[in-house]
């Protein structure tokens, strides 16, 4: 587990996302996987494709069962919101702090941020209270082959095509954000805080953007496969 | 800025391309081998520039001409007499001999009669009518209330804002609003 560090140490948050801590000692990667409870084939998947950004193997993923995926994209969530957002918050108030005649500029920077910030708040809590608990329910009854009466209701109205039309489209501020730091801030003598700040938004944008393409390309399709099959199949309904 | 080598012989036309690369690695080369396509490929690609062989640059094409000489400049691929040409509408000619420095010296000649490349052109700066859909933009205003202020159509409108974005960078109207601000085109009230 060690080489894979010393191969490639921006993997870090993404595997203390699976919950494994550093102090890895001799161990494999699949003793570690072990000691974690961790399936250690999905989590040579995605360290591999977050390695490797042109590497997505969306066949293997889908083989996974939802939660695996649920649970990571839980995790990255939590990372997101509990680590890198307040990360950059800090890194524009120390900016906002040191500048004299530019404050104004950064205080409006901020506030855009603390847009973006709200946007993407809201997109997790909707995902966190509506969306995965539906998935997980859907799961559950195309396994067991069972179908509760609720479900069944909920179906005919929802489906996740509709959560995928109105998802995306919150990176817009991400972008529009890096490019008035990258073309428009007046020039100052905090380039090498801008320049964090900077690098920051870029890691956060390219790990959301790997975040959205597992929910884009993993998640829905075995969704909506479920929907199909749930819909049309004759599973047993269950009078809850 | 395209330049257009027709010519049926596949070591010539490589040939003169490489030479050109090596004066200008970024310079576009386009190349025609079938002289039945080539008044159709000058449309398309418009080149400033076009080296041919006389299977190309011949009475009969520049006869039939609709865009005019001047635009284009033609210069002959000679491997014997200049006469076989439309002689009269080329711009100058090489020699199936000529050196590397007679290309250069051609290149010279033509590229500085029109720049070779856009990026002189203040292509990213907003119009002034663009600065004032930025403004209206940032003050929180819809499309088509724009569109009513400036009796403008609201298609017009959203044909701004494509280029306003292009241009930018900026997708989003709290995007806009910053610029706007930081460039003082709007005061914070």
């Amino acid at each position: 587990m060690a080489d894979v560090i010393h191969m490639d140490f921006t993997l870090l948050p993404t595997i203390s996302r699976f919950g494994i801590s550093l102090g890895y000692g001799e161990k494999t990667v699949e003793e570690i996987c072990q000691k974690y409870s961790v399936n250690v084939d999905f989590f040579l998947e995605v360290i591999n494709s977050f390695h490797d950004k042109n590497y997505f193997p969306e066949k293997k993923f889908r083989a996974f069962s939802l939660k695996y995926i649920i649970d990571y994209l839980k995790s990255a969530h939590k990372f997101y919101l509990e680590y890198k957002v307040p990360k950059i918050e800090r890194l524009i108030e120390k900016l906002i702090e040191v500048s004299d005649l530019e404050k104004q500029t950064f205080l409006l920077l901020k506030n855009f941020f603390q847009e973006y910030v709200n946007e993407l708040k809201l997109h997790v809590k909707r995902e966190e209270e509506e969306v995965y608990p539906y998935i997980i329910n859907l799961e559950k009854s195309f396994l067991e082959k069972k179908i509760t009466k609720k479900l069944q209701e909920k179906l005919q109205v929802y489906t996740i095509g509709q959560y995928q039309k109105e998802h995306g489209n919150i990176e817009e501020k991400l972008f529009d954000l890096k490019n008035i730091l990258i073309k428009y801030v007046p020039m100052q003598k905090n380039n090498n805080l801008c320049n964090n700040i900077l690098s920051e938004l870029f890691k956060l944008e390219e790990d959301i953007k790997e975040h959205s393409e597992m929910e884009e390309r993993v998640m829905i399709p075995q969704v909506k496969a479920m929907e199909k099959a749930l819909k049309n199949g004759k599973f047993e309904v269950e009078e809850i | 800025m395209v330049i257009l080598i027709a010519e049926k012989s596949d070591i010539i036309r490589t040939g003169i391309r490489y030479i050109l690369h090596e004066q200008d690695k970024n310079q576009i080369v386009k190349e025609i081998e079938n002289p039945d396509k080539f008044k159709r490929t000058i449309e398309k690609e418009k080149p400033f520039l076009v080296f041919g062989s006389s299977d190309f640059l011949n009475d009969s094409y520049f006869l039939g001409l609709k865009i005019s000489k001047d635009k284009i400049k033609y210069i002959g691929i000679c491997m014997g007499a200049v006469s076989q040409f439309g002689a009269n509408f080329l711009s100058d000619s090489i020699q199936i001999h000529s050196t590397k420095a007679d290309i250069f010296r051609i290149l010279q000649k033509f590229s500085t009669a029109q720049p070779r490349h856009d990026f002189g052109k203040k292509d990213h700066e907003l119009t002034t009518r663009e600065i004032e859909v930025v403004c209206e933009i940032a003050k929180g205003l819809t499309n088509k209330e724009i569109a009513d202020k400036l009796f403008l159509s609201t298609h017009t409108i959203v044909t701004h804002r494509k280029n306003i974005t292009r241009k930018l960078g900026i997708k989003t109207a709290s995007g806009l609003t910053v610029y706007a601000i930081i460039n003082n085109l709007i005061e914070i009230n």
